[in-house]
Formats: structure tokens, sequence, C-alpha cells
């Protein structure tokens, strides 16, 4: 007769992982990733430079770099479509600055509310984005200019940089014959 | 890594399995950053192949796939014709029906051994020494061995709206292959094989 399995046995043994990696990309592939990310950023840091230099309004925040590596990088994964990267990015700017807001007098709750109540609405809306919680993240933490937009954050820099970088995404993945971007809008 | 799966093991269809390191050739294939492990591309290709086992064992229906122009017997047929006209038509077996073309019993080519077997104390086979002795009967006619004397009852049918899934069932409860089909009112519509119906899953 066999003993029953150890649960503690088993949540260790979880950890070992047990499956392999992926294959990696070709090169052509690489390069393209590379196109996108430096035209997607670059376009959206070039527009910050020469427009809104020395304005109370921003452009860039951190998280973009995160989106340009699943845009151009995971060009198919579902994190990656046009529905996740606006919605993901939008609705976790609202959630990040609500939670600024409410619990402006503990910010490390307010931080740490903020990623999670982002996580879990970009799951319920199925616009999970990665960055989304760094966008949510940086609403709390982002210092005074980033705090002084209130909810304009929602709209400027982080609507307005999604669909820069979505628009980047469209004319650049689409140049190779073996890339199609999106997988689905909707 | 998601929920594994067991290959499906009562399916009309063979469950062909793949392996991690065919999963990722697949993925090495495909050009572009897939983020779904080898393992996971496994498991998610078991359920998918489970959803379409399932679709297509419910898409093949009985009605397809059955011979409906097959040869029947009515009870009171003599054996003697019955095996002519299995023999003519290369039926394996055939359905014995009654006046209202209800199915009442099968008759499978072993049956005819059966009778032959040399202690076998069966009546259709007393009615063929009978008949070749010529003894005659309380009417004085020579009794003939009839359908219904070696006629396996009741058959095991299958539905003409039966699907691939339920057909296999009755296989595996029965561990019959071949099956008259009949239809809502239970008249006989045609016969079906296991085999025909393969065919017509993988067609």
């Amino acid at each position: 007769m066999t003993s029953p399995p150890d649960p503690a046995q088993g949540y260790f043994a979880k950890m070992k992982g047990g499956s392999r990696p992926p294959p990696g990309v070709p090169p052509a592939e690489i390069a393209w990733s590379w196109l996108g990310a430096f035209l997607g950023i670059g376009t959206v840091a070039w527009l910050n430079d020469r427009f809104l230099d020395g304005t109370s309004i921003v452009l860039m925040i951190g998280s973009f770099g995160a989106s340009a590596v699943l845009v151009y990088g995971a060009v198919r994964s579902p994190l990656a479509q046009p529905r996740n990267l606006v919605g993901g990015h939008v609705l976790s700017a609202l959630v990040g600055v609500a939670s600024r807001d409410i619990f402006q007098q503990a910010p490390w709750f307010a931080a740490a509310f903020a990623v999670a109540t982002a996580l879990a609405v970009m799951h319920v809306t199925r616009t999970l984005h990665p960055p989304g919680g760094a966008t949510a993240l940086i609403a709390v933490t982002g210092g005074a200019k980033i705090a002084n937009l209130g909810f304009l954050y929602a709209v400027v820099p982080v609507a307005a940089s999604a669909v820069i970088l979505l628009v980047v995404g469209l004319l650049v993945n689409n140049l190779s014959r073996r890339r199609h971007y999106p997988e689905y809008w909707w | 890594m998601v929920e594994e799966r067991s290959p499906p093991a009562d399916e009309p269809f063979p469950f062909v399995d793949i392996s991690d390191q065919d999963a990722y050739e697949a993925m090495a294939e495909i050009s572009g950053f897939l983020d779904i492990t080898p393992s996971d591309f496994k498991t998610l290709y078991r359920h998918a192949y489970q959803h379409a086992v399932d679709r297509l064992s419910c898409a093949v229906k009985v009605r397809a796939a059955m011979d409906s122009a097959a040869v029947a017997v009515a009870v009171d047929t003599p054996l003697i014709a019955v095996a002519e006209r299995m023999t003519a038509t290369g039926a394996a077996f055939v359905p014995v029906i009654n006046a209202r073309r209800i199915v009442v019993g099968v008759i499978a080519r072993s049956d005819f051994l059966v009778c032959i077997a040399p202690d076998h104390d069966h009546e259709a086979l007393r009615l063929v020494g009978d008949h070749r002795r010529g003894r005659r009967g309380m009417a004085g006619a020579v009794p003939l061995p009839l359908a219904r004397h070696i006629m396996h009852t009741p058959a095991v049918t299958v539905g003409i709206d039966d699907t691939a899934k339920e057909v296999i069932a009755t296989v595996k409860r029965s561990g019959l292959m071949r099956f008259p089909v009949i239809d809502a009112d239970g008249r006989l519509a045609g016969v079906l094989s296991l085999h025909d119906l393969m065919n017509q899953c993988f067609r």
C-alpha cells in the first residue's frame, strides 16, 4: 500500500519546473523587433521632447518600454494585442490615480492596492497587459508631475502613448512577410 | 502550466499524442516568439484534440454511414434461401424482420456453423435432418428450417440518428461489430458495420 503524497513535498516539487523553455527566434525576427521598438519608443520620446518639453504634460513613462517589448517582440501574444495594449494601460492608469487619491495617507498601501487592483481589473476586462501594472504604480509613485495630472494621466500620457505605440506597431510589424499584427482587435 | 488531460480512451478516433519534442519543433517552425512553453502547447493540443474528437463523434451520424440497400429476410424465410441471399450479396449478417419490417432478430454467418456443430441439439439441425430424411410434419409437409430457428433475438440495433459516439458505446456494450439500423418507428432502415462508420468518420 502506497502512502499518500506529502503535501509539502508536492509543494516544493512544483518549484523544480519540469518543462523546457520555448525555442529562440531567428535573427530576422530579432531585427524586426529591434526596429519596431526603436521606432515606437523613438516616436513617443521625440514627440515628448519636441512638443512637451518644459510643459506640465509628459508623453513618456517607463511602462511603455515594457509595452514595446510585447508589441514589437511578442507580436502574436494576446498580451500585445490592441485591446490589451490600450485597454490595459488606460484602465490601470485610472485605477492607479484613484488609488493614490483614496489612500494618499498611506503611499505604500496605495502602491500595492493600485497594482493588485489593476491586475484584477485587467483580468476581468480581458485586457491583461503586464506593463499596465507599471502604469498603475507610476500613478502612485511617479512624483509631483504625474500627480498634478490627476485623471488626465489616463489620457496623456497613457492613452496617447499607447495609441502611438499601436500605430507604429501596425506600420512596422506588417512590413515583414512573416509577421502580421494584430491577431485581433477586440 | 495548464492542467493535464489524459488522452481519451473510448472514442471512435485513435488518439495521436505528441511529445514535448514535437511541440518544441512545431513552435520552432513558427516564426516569431510564442509565449507558451512546449509542455503547455502539448497540453493545449490534447484539449483541442479532444474537442475535435467530440465534435466529429457527434457530427457523424449512422444515417450517413449505413447501407440502406442491405438485404433483410423475413422470419419465415427458409434457411437455404437465407444462405443463398447472404452468399449472393456477400452479407456477413442479415436482419430478420416481421411483416411490419420490425427487426426481430439477426442471423450471422457464424450462426450457420452453430447449426452443423456435431453435438449441437439445435432445432434447425433437427429440421434439416428431418427434411433430408423426408419425414413429414403433422400437416404432411416436409418442415423446412427457417430464419427464425437460428436467429439471435432480440437483435441489438442502433438508431438511424445515433452518433458515432453512441454507436461506439453500443459496440462496447454488446461486443458486436454490425447492427441493424432502425428508424424512429423501430422499422428496419439499413445495416451498419463499424468499418463503414470508421470510413465515414475519416472520409
